[in-house]
């Protein structure tokens, strides 16, 4: 009896430390570009923040809120990016869905690795949603540029993946044409934020 | 270049000072010890995940937590002394063993109290480890050449200005990596390898202070220094930190081996 005790509490020890210590790979670290003021810089170290200017308007990530998650479902992978745009910090999501790739797990990203999509091919749709109203987007030119896709090993145990990488299109908002510019992302996707169903 | 010049015309000030001196130098054996604190920043070589959010806080980023670096000197040494023209010039000499102790851990436990730090990467993985802190020693021998200078004394205190260097070998080095996971332990001399940085076997600085010369008799003399802020003329003598320049301080005792007029 005394043996399972030791056992149990030995396990959720364990489960408890590993769960506290992957919590700083989940927060956000914001680091500004001083070249395209109010953006991230672009990185690779998994820092869970994005941005993007629609037109003028800053669209960034925010630490309050899960940045990205992939959702994979039948054959077409989302990339969700959830943050705010403007002054006034009202919540846009945008969608990146990606037909005929369809990872089973957060690992097998990495055949994104280098990748550019561009996204006025008819495999590929963007979506937006601000103010609770969603509406797909009618691309003008634009890509998906996936720089660097990799696993990531903590204390030699595999995270996360990391994805790294740009877009910018230009498209029609309200019926007229926009650019998102400068768009970039660096987030880290794991169990919390993948999904296939 | 600004710092050889200096070095040369304290080696020729001190050559020159010797050679015409008109009286004979009094002579004084000594000891010393001294701590500075060196101002400087993370070697880049590190890789360290930041975990600070820099800015925004209309968005909730706030900072989180961030690396606290540090790097002193202490040194301890023989130092004789010769001084000329009634103690107004001295030139000082003699052995110094120097120790530069750098630290690199988080600076607010708030956040946890660790740091990540990646040791590996190729295009598609990069491996970080979980680090409590970086700890470096690295020991140096070297020989300090000091010229000091006293414009002037009220009773038994006079107060001086000195210039120095010193060139240094290194004695030994040692380099603590203290991970959350203890297995990570056997992987410590592949994560030095792969910052490739290697600690300088020489040490050079170049320094100045100023400070007061105690003197209750004619048997011992007590010196306190303060370094202005001063350099470093060699690399890499920490992997851990740049230097900047440091400051700090120095106890000395001196006692003369000719007994000085008063």
């Amino acid at each position: 009896m005394k043996k399972y005790i030791i056992i149990i509490v030995s396990t959720l020890t364990l489960f408890v430390s590993s769960c506290s210590s992957d919590y700083s790979l989940e927060k956000s670290v914001f680091i500004e570009d001083v070249t395209n003021p109010g953006l991230p810089i672009y990185s690779e170290w998994g820092y869970n923040t994005f941005g993007a200017y629609i037109d003028r308007e800053k669209f960034i990530s925010e630490s309050s809120q899960l940045p990205a998650k992939i959702i994979v479902n039948a054959d077409t992978l989302n990339l969700t990016l959830k943050g705010v745009m403007g002054n006034s910090g009202s919540p846009v999501t945008m969608k990146f869905s990606i037909k005929g790739f369809a990872p089973a797990d957060y690992p097998d990203l990495i055949m994104l690795n280098d990748t550019t999509i561009d996204l006025k091919d008819s495999k590929c749709t963007v979506t937006l949603n601000t103010y609770g109203h969603s509406s797909v987007l009618k691309i003008i030119t634009g890509t998906l540029q996936f720089k660097r896709v990799q696993n990531l090993y903590v204390d030699k145990e595999l995270s996360k993946a990391i994805l790294s990488g740009y877009f910018s299109f230009k498209t029609f908002m309200s019926g007229e044409p926009v650019a998102i510019s400068n768009g970039r992302f660096d987030l880290g996707i794991g169990y919390d934020n993948f999904y296939n169903y | 270049m600004k710092q050889k010049k200096l070095f040369l015309l304290l080696v020729a000030g001190i050559t020159f000072t010797m050679a015409y001196s008109q009286e004979a130098p009094h002579f004084s054996w000594g000891v010393e010890c001294g701590t500075s604190t060196v101002n400087g920043n993370l070697n880049e070589k590190w890789a360290v995940r930041q975990d600070v959010s820099s800015y925004n806080g209309d968005y909730g980023y706030a900072n989180s937590g961030s690396l606290n670096t540090s790097m002193s000197l202490y040194s301890i040494g023989f130092k004789p002394e010769y001084s000329f023209y009634n103690d107004q010039l001295s030139v000082f000499s003699g052995i110094r063993f120097t120790r530069i102790n750098s630290l690199v851990d988080k600076g607010n436990s708030g956040s946890g109290d660790f740091f990540y730090l990646r040791y590996k990467t190729t295009s598609t993985s990069s491996e970080y480890c979980r680090v409590t802190n970086i700890e470096e020693n690295n020991d140096y021998v070297g020989i300090p050449l000091e010229l000091r200078y006293t414009p002037f004394r009220i009773d038994n205190l006079a107060f001086f200005v000195k210039a120095g260097a010193e060139v240094g070998f290194k004695l030994a080095s040692k380099t603590n990596i203290a991970f959350t996971t203890e297995s990570m332990n056997a992987y410590k001399d592949e994560i030095m390898n792969s910052v490739g940085v290697k600690v300088n076997s020489a040490y050079s600085t170049f320094y100045g202070s100023i400070g007061a010369k105690y003197s209750p008799n004619n048997r011992i003399n007590f010196n306190l220094d303060i370094y202005l802020p001063s350099a470093f003329l060699t690399t890499n003598n920490s992997t851990l930190i740049i230097p900047q320049s440091f400051s700090g301080f120095q106890l000395s005792v001196q006692i003369p081996i000719i007994a000085q007029k008063k």
